[in-house]
């Protein structure tokens, strides 16, 4: 009853753009080493084809897929493997491998591979909008109608996709173009940020020509998250536990598209990547080439260090990105960006009551409400949560960050999340 | 590498790593300053007295909640200025003839009987000071509804509801002017509530702050009008009660609580068109001015079934 349409709310937050959108991505030094992690996708390890003592150069294969979700792992710099070693990424224990700088640049390129498929996968291109899924398994025998491209970087201080979309704009089209041949979509869309537009106007006539959609949408916080984007596209929503194909789209971020690019005309396998160095904290921001598996000091160290009192850096941006417990830990596949936050910057007040002002329910994308279950967790109440909705919560953080009371509702429901699917579990056995 | 070196102090937590700079503090500071409008109103109007009364009141509202945390032993509870918007609200509903002792019961109820006993902010299930008002209504009529015209002479008088309610269904011919009930002059009445432009300035202002949704109190009055035009079938009758009693006063600042109103935009409006339809069918069968507060306790009331009504769709439901 009266749950007529559902409001696409989003929240308005500060972008924090300005400053790095209009830098072009720049090389940094290279660093004396990389610690190479050998799950950067999700799904199986890859398994190690190196041993400690051998000589590799940029582009060596390291690690090879473990089964169809998985991806390659290639060495990013060319020199001496010194270390088969295990490290910490988040709560997960993941093989790494360490490779010592020789500094002679020599590269190694991919072999010549019959379908777009095995390009893809022996480039080891993942998903790199964060989500690091194995890009050709997306495409794999693809039968979908649609293709959607994401360039709504919505998470703040990123601006990585966006120096895609100005500095090779023709190369992505020229995959578009190829995808469109091979898998025969009927429409390709590719999606921005409406505070992009005015900045950006140079795309619409090659796009209109390569006969791409360009698809603007407002600039609320998370407008890039795949369930937004698919309604915001078609009009179509992706019910629990279904996947983009379940709707004949496929979905792929833009950055993904440019290291396919890579891959076929350069024969290059993804061993690189653009990250946005950004924050309050950080002395200079950049938008950095740096080689995979770099160590995030190494990151800020090319960025002139620290101007401030680092309060927080975050392995992404501060929405969504994962705060790192220190500075050892190496650039991955999927990360967009290092963010260095002061403590004005990041300050969480403490919490006070519930005020009841709505703003988390106005404000979330998928249409929960956010507090109910925050409320409903904290009262034991776990069917309460799930008959809410819990677990449709996309984890955006937009009632955390929207709340005046300074609730971490997110935590709360991404904790009964947790504890929910447990007890689906329990009770399957 | 600079001069800084990277510590994580707290444990390593999921995002968002950044927050709004809205507290809820600021929500309320914003609120007084939109009730500085009807009070600077209210002092012109009914001299400085009114002005003595306001702050009586809020210092026994905050007084109240303080004892009250303190025997509670809640004594890590900052103030978050809730308790002086209530007693801020219910000095502006009463008028300016009324006995301290009238706030102290008013406050009373509001604070203690509404607010702390049902758990604190957030928890009541009543708006604290309409609770308070109808109660105070009930009880004590004769302290607080001897109303008197503005100026020097203290005169006893009508307010304009008094002569129009009660199953009239026309303006008597020695009605008030339209810019007297606009503007508050000449009108006895609870001080806070008889100018409306004051009023109009307050509801401004807290749209463009972003503090209110401005769809609310409208509704509140459109439905209260439309029924009373429904009712007389007088444009002019109907407009009179829009711009009599506390109906513009109490749409702006009570139907829009956020605590004791339904938590979506749709509850919200139907929570306002109750209040608004209420209100007038409330001014045509009882004898008494005062049916908003009524009305709003009713819609209180309904807020659960409301809520529970209008949830949100979920995406991908």
């Amino acid at each position: 009853m009266l749950n007529l349409k559902l409001r696409l709310g989003g929240i308005k937050l500060q972008k924090n753009k300005e400053e790095t959108n209009q830098l072009k991505s720049v090389e940094g030094d290279m660093p004396p080493s990389v610690l190479i992690p050998l799950s950067m996708h999700i799904g199986k390890e890859a398994k190690p084809v190196v041993k400690v003592g051998d000589q590799v150069k940029k582009g060596t294969l390291l690690a090879e897929r473990d089964g169809l979700i998985s991806a390659n792992i290639h060495s990013s710099i060319s020199g001496k493997v010194t270390q088969l070693t295990e490290i910490m990424i988040g709560q997960r224990q993941v093989k790494a491998i360490k490779i010592e700088n020789d500094y002679l640049n020599q590269l190694e390129l991919l072999a010549q591979e019959e379908t777009l498929e095995k390009v893809i996968a022996a480039a080891g291109i993942v998903g790199l909008g964060g989500a690091g899924f194995p890009t050709d398994v997306k495409f794999l025998g693809s039968t979908c109608d649609t293709l959607i491209i994401n360039a709504a970087e919505c998470e703040p201080f990123l601006t990585t996709d966006r120096r895609v979309i100005c500095e090779y704009l023709e190369e992505v089209i020229a995959v578009l173009n190829l995808l469109r041949d091979t898998y025969k979509y009927q429409h390709i869309t590719l999606v921005i940020e409406k505070h992009q537009l005015a900045s950006l106007a140079f795309i619409k006539e090659p796009l209109e020509q390569a006969n791409i959609t360009l698809k603007i949408v407002g600039n609320h916080y998370p407008q890039g998250a795949e369930k937004i984007l698919i309604k915001n596209v078609s009009q179509q929503e992706l019910t629990l536990g279904r996947i983009p194909k379940d709707l004949s789209i496929c979905l792929t971020n833009i950055s993904t598209i440019y290291a396919i690019y890579q891959a076929v005309y350069k024969q290059l396998p993804l061993t690189e990547r653009t990250i946005t160095v950004s924050g309050d904290a950080i002395a200079v921001k950049k938008n950095l080439r740096v080689p995979i598996g770099t160590s995030v000091e190494w990151i800020i160290e090319q960025c002139g260090g620290f101007s401030k009192q680092p309060e927080k850096v975050i392995m992404g941006g501060p929405m969504m990105g994962r705060l790192l417990p220190s500075l050892s830990e190496p650039i991955l596949k999927t990360t967009g960006g290092i963010t260095c936050l002061s403590s004005e910057e990041s300050l969480i007040p403490t919490e006070t009551s519930c005020i009841k002002c709505s703003e988390c329910i106005n404000g979330c994308p998928v249409g929960l409400m956010p507090i109910l279950i925050s409320k409903a967790y904290r009262e034991g109440n776990l069917a309460r949560a799930q008959e809410l909705g819990a677990l449709n919560c996309i984890d955006c953080g937009a009632c955390s960050y929207i709340c005046p009371s300074k609730i971490d509702i997110l935590s709360d429901i991404k904790q009964a999340k947790s504890e929910i699917l447990k007890k689906i579990e329990r009770e399957k056995k | 590498m600079s001069e800084f070196s990277y510590v994580l102090r707290d444990k390593v937590m999921s995002g968002p790593h950044i927050r709004s700079s809205v507290t809820s503090l600021a929500i309320m500071k914003q609120v007084m300053i939109a009730l500085l409008f009807p009070t600077v109103a209210a002092v012109y109007f009914f001299g400085f007295k009114v002005l003595i009364l306001i702050v009586i009141s809020i210092l026994i509202a905050n007084l109240l909640e303080m004892s009250w945390h303190y025997f509670r032993k809640k004594s890590d509870q900052s103030n978050d200025l809730t308790a002086t918007i209530t007693g801020w609200l219910l000095a502006l509903t009463l008028p300016v003839t009324v006995p301290v002792w009238i706030l102290i019961v008013g406050n009373f109820l509001a604070i203690l009987f509404i607010k702390e006993l049902s758990g604190g902010i957030g928890y009541n299930l009543f708006n604290p000071a309409v609770y308070a008002r109808v109660l105070l209504k009930l009880f004590f009529s004769d302290w607080i509804t001897n109303w008197v015209s503005p100026g020097t002479d203290v005169v006893t008088t009508a307010t304009p509801l008094e002569t129009i309610g009660y199953f009239r269904t026309t303006l008597p011919l020695d009605f008030y002017s339209w810019t007297d009930l606009f503007f508050g002059f000449n009108l006895g009445g609870p001080v806070g509530e008889t100018s409306k432009a004051a009023l109009i300035l307050a509801f401004l202002y807290l749209v463009f702050k972003k503090i209110i949704n401005p769809w609310v109190p409208l509704l509140v009055i459109f439905s209260c009008f439309g029924t009373m035009f429904l009712y007389s079938g007088d444009f002019r009758f109907a407009s009179a009660h829009v711009l009599s009693g506390a109906l513009v006063f109490a749409a702006i600042f009570m139907v829009t609580d956020y605590t004791t109103t339904p938590y979506t935009d749709r509850g919200k409006y139907l929570f306002a068109i109750g209040c608004g339809v209420l209100t007038a069918i409330l001014r045509i069968i009882i004898d008494l001015p005062g049916g908003i507060g009524v009305a709003i306790l009713l819609m209180n009331l309904l807020t659960p079934i409301i809520n529970r009504y209008t949830m949100t769709r979920i995406y991908g439901s």
